[in-house]
């Protein structure tokens, strides 16, 4: 976390696309530099050398958070479509300068999941990761997992391949006492009937507890964005999936 | 032989390395990668002046992934609702405006722009 205010000026961040370090970098809205969160400085632009000021956060669970913070607000997930963005969402427009070429297979606007694997790409709509908590999924040579949290509106993508074999999961339903204790989405392979935490990836009952799948990298980003640097990209069809989605 | 005869029998040679470079420009930008290369400098007045090369990759456009300007949000009582009790969030207190960002959230926006306590502050993630 970061203080706006530098140097008398009060910025606003956006996220460039780029990279530095593995981390993403943000620029601000006033004068476009560039900056390395990872870095904590300006790297490009008006501001080019200066330091971020770091101020202190807390990384907690929110059980933890609100014991100890009772009066505490919450960031409003649910209303995400009624923030300013919401015109933005709609707009026919998009991205800063506007486009000039249009892949409309999916809306503008639309989220993707987006992998990047061996030189392939593909595309998980969200419209289509909404029914799907979890998905089975093959690309090239992987064969993988994708396990979506509607609510949060995030993704995160696995090799399903453990030891060699190729497991296939299906989402464990929610019980009522799983909604009480609020337990992280699960999923179950049908090869072992080994419990798996969605969140994590880990093994948590079962035959293969103990394991951890591997991520895989993935980014939720607008359908106009990924259409732009992958031109003619693969959207995920739910009537190809192997194991049905 | 002489002189401009080599280069002619080299000509050839010349145009399939031309063309190996156009080809492997298009697939680096075909797989969404361009590098560049920015040089930053420390501040001479506060430190001896050190140079660093840093690699930018661009991944994505601007704005690709929306970052939030405006964040709403909800008492403790409805975040409860919104959250699992095992759910990840970053949690900021500045001058008794205590407030809860949820990870999972985040990552699909990476930076909340807000103002806590008074204080302008941006949540990365």
């Amino acid at each position: 976390m970061y203080a706006r205010e530098i140097d008398g000026r009060v910025l606003t961040f956006g996220v460039s696309g780029k990279l530095i370090m593995n981390a993403l970098v943000m620029y601000d809205r006033q004068t476009d530099s560039l900056w390395s969160q990872f870095l904590g400085v300006a790297v490009r632009g008006e501001f080019e050398g200066q330091r971020l000021q770091p101020l202190a956060a807390t990384l907690t669970e929110w059980a933890s958070w609100r014991e100890t913070h009772p009066e505490t607000l919450v960031l409003d997930q649910g209303g995400q479509r009624r923030d300013s963005y919401a015109s933005y969402y709609s707009a026919e427009s998009a991205g800063v300068l506007g486009r000039s070429e249009d892949d409309d297979r999916l809306g503008l606007k639309e989220f993707v999941l987006g992998l990047q694997l061996d030189g392939l790409t593909r595309a998980y709509p969200f419209r289509y990761l909404n029914d799907r908590p979890v998905l089975n999924d093959r690309l090239g040579e992987t064969e993988l997992v994708v396990v979506f949290d509607r609510e949060g509106g995030s993704g995160l993508i696995f090799d399903r391949t453990v030891g060699g074999r190729v497991l296939t999961f299906e989402a464990v339903a929610a019980t009522a006492q799983d909604v009480t204790d609020r337990v992280s989405p699960r999923m179950r392979d049908a090869e072992t009937s080994t419990l798996w935490s969605g969140a994590t990836g880990e093994a948590i009952a079962g035959p293969l507890a103990g394991e951890r799948l591997r991520q895989l990298p993935a980014f939720a980003v607008f359908w106009f964005a990924w259409a732009d640097f992958y031109p003619g990209a693969d959207i995920f069809d739910p009537s190809l999936s192997p194991a049905g989605g | 032989m002489s002189l401009a005869a080599n280069v002619r029998g080299m000509l050839p040679f010349f145009v399939v390395i031309a063309a190996g470079l156009v080809i492997a420009v298009m697939l680096l930008r075909r797989a969404g990668v361009i590098t560049e290369t920015v040089v930053l400098r420390s501040d001479p007045a506060t430190t001896p002046v050190e140079e660093r090369s840093l690699r930018i990759i661009t991944l994505l456009p601007k704005d690709g992934i929306p970052a939030i300007f405006d964040p709403r949000f909800v008492s403790a009582a409805e975040g409860a609702e919104q959250l699992r009790d095992s759910d990840l969030v970053i949690g900021v207190s500045i001058n008794g405006d205590d407030r809860a960002y949820g990870v999972a959230f985040l990552s699909s926006h990476e930076i909340v722009n807000d103002t806590v306590g008074g204080r302008p502050i941006a949540v990365t993630w």
